[in-house]
């Protein structure tokens, strides 16, 4: 009987190790669905939390605890506004208004993973790089259209849950901190992501 | 550039309507009393042009229009009174469906009522260009009846109202939207009162 948990112990060290060694020694890619709330500038311009995003992110280790990769991702954010009046000198008009901002994040990326070798992994990272913001308002029948490429640095802290050696739960929290550019005022957003980790075996 | 996804956005027809006013701000509404409206409303198809024979808005259609802008110029303090009775404003309601539209700078849709040869101006401010697709639009320009006015010089229109929308729905709920945004035009327009 000893034996037998001798041999159980044994191979659950194996697997465990195992697993340690793959989260330390493996690329990584990343689904995560995202929720966003514009923050700053951007919460006066829409003022809602936006329900539809994704992001996708590699990773490649570089030594026990640092990774780096990129991410690219995809939020939409759009508030009704109701009916407005702008008046502007001697013009006013007035109609249904609709905001919209499509951002698409494209971000070179760190993290630094505090215990890799643990089913729960906490880890802080760093992006840098751009985001691509479509801003949008509907009012009556047009539609005007304006686009910034902004440069953006987004910290993120976040945990890893694994649920087997290939797999783990990702749970983070993005802040995309994006500068103004000539064409609109900053964009940032906070995101809280949820999504799947694959290692790359 | 990317296009987007936009979720959401107009579920009914109204909220595709567009109010717009416009003003001369050196003019004194309230130093003027009387205005003229006429028994018409001009009506401009895709292909029309000032030189072509008029056409007419139908009905209900015209009435809501004629009868909104009279209510509404009454409670603003002015009295209607007929064309030759030499009033100080006069209305010229213009409804459209174009697919572009440049009814500015030019007075000749409504020489068959006023009789004068200039086109008209804004002084002091430029109205909006309108460009439109499947759409109809009520224009209304309030002009100066200046008595010294020769009449091969540009007629002053002090103030417009444009209205854009999809032309979509039954005659009544069309009437409808013009009436109310007749109303929102006077709505945005608190300086127009005596």
């Amino acid at each position: 009987m000893k034996a037998h948990y001798f041999l159980v112990a044994l191979t659950l060290a194996l697997v465990c190790n195992t697993a340690a060694q793959a989260q330390l020694s493996q690329k990584t890619y990343s689904w995560e669905y995202s929720v966003g709330f514009p923050m700053g500038d951007f919460g006066d311009f829409i003022d809602a939390t936006s329900f539809r995003g994704v992001a996708f992110s590699y990773q490649n280790p570089v030594n026990d605890h640092v990774s780096f990769g990129f991410e690219i991702g995809w939020n939409v954010f759009y508030q009704d506004m109701g009916e407005v009046s702008y008046t502007e000198g001697s013009a006013t008009i007035t109609g249904d208004q609709f905001r919209y901002v499509n951002s698409y994040p494209l971000l070179l990326q760190g993290q630094y993973h505090f215990k890799p070798e643990e089913d729960f992994d906490f880890y802080a990272g760093l992006g840098i790089g751009v985001i691509d913001h479509v801003q949008a308002v509907d009012l009556g029948l047009y539609r005007i259209i304006d686009e910034g490429w902004q440069f953006a640095l987004r910290p993120e802290a976040g945990i890893l849950f694994r649920v087997n050696p290939g797999t783990s739960f990702r749970f983070a929290a993005k802040y995309y901190g994006s500068f103004a550019d000539g064409d609109l005022p900053s964009r940032s957003f906070l995101t809280l992501n949820a999504g799947l980790v694959f290692m790359q075996f | 550039m990317l296009s987007g996804c936009y979720p959401g956005g107009a579920e009914y027809v109204d909220q595709l309507d567009l109010v717009y006013t416009n003003y001369s701000p050196g003019f004194d509404f309230g130093s003027v009393q009387t205005y003229a409206l006429p028994d018409e409303v001009v009506f401009i198809d895709s292909d029309s042009r000032p030189t072509d024979p008029e056409e007419y808005l139908r009905e209900p259609f015209k009435s809501g229009i004629l009868d909104g802008l009279e209510a509404q110029m009454n409670a603003r303090g002015y009295t209607k009174v007929d064309i030759n009775a030499d009033p100080d404003l006069i209305l010229f309601p213009t409804a459209s469906r174009t697919v572009n539209v440049d009814i500015w700078y030019g007075g000749g849709y409504w020489d068959w009522w006023y009789g004068w040869g200039g086109g008209w101006y804004y002084p002091g401010y430029y109205p909006t260009y309108v460009s439109s697709y499947e759409t109809g639009s009520v224009f209304v320009q309030l002009a100066f009846n200046n008595p010294n006015l020769d009449p091969n010089e540009d007629l002053p229109v002090h103030w417009i109202g444009v209205m854009n929308g999809l032309l979509q729905g039954t005659d009544t709920q069309v009437n409808n939207r013009i009436k109310s945004s007749i109303d929102q035009m006077f709505a945005q327009s608190e300086y127009l009162r005596r």
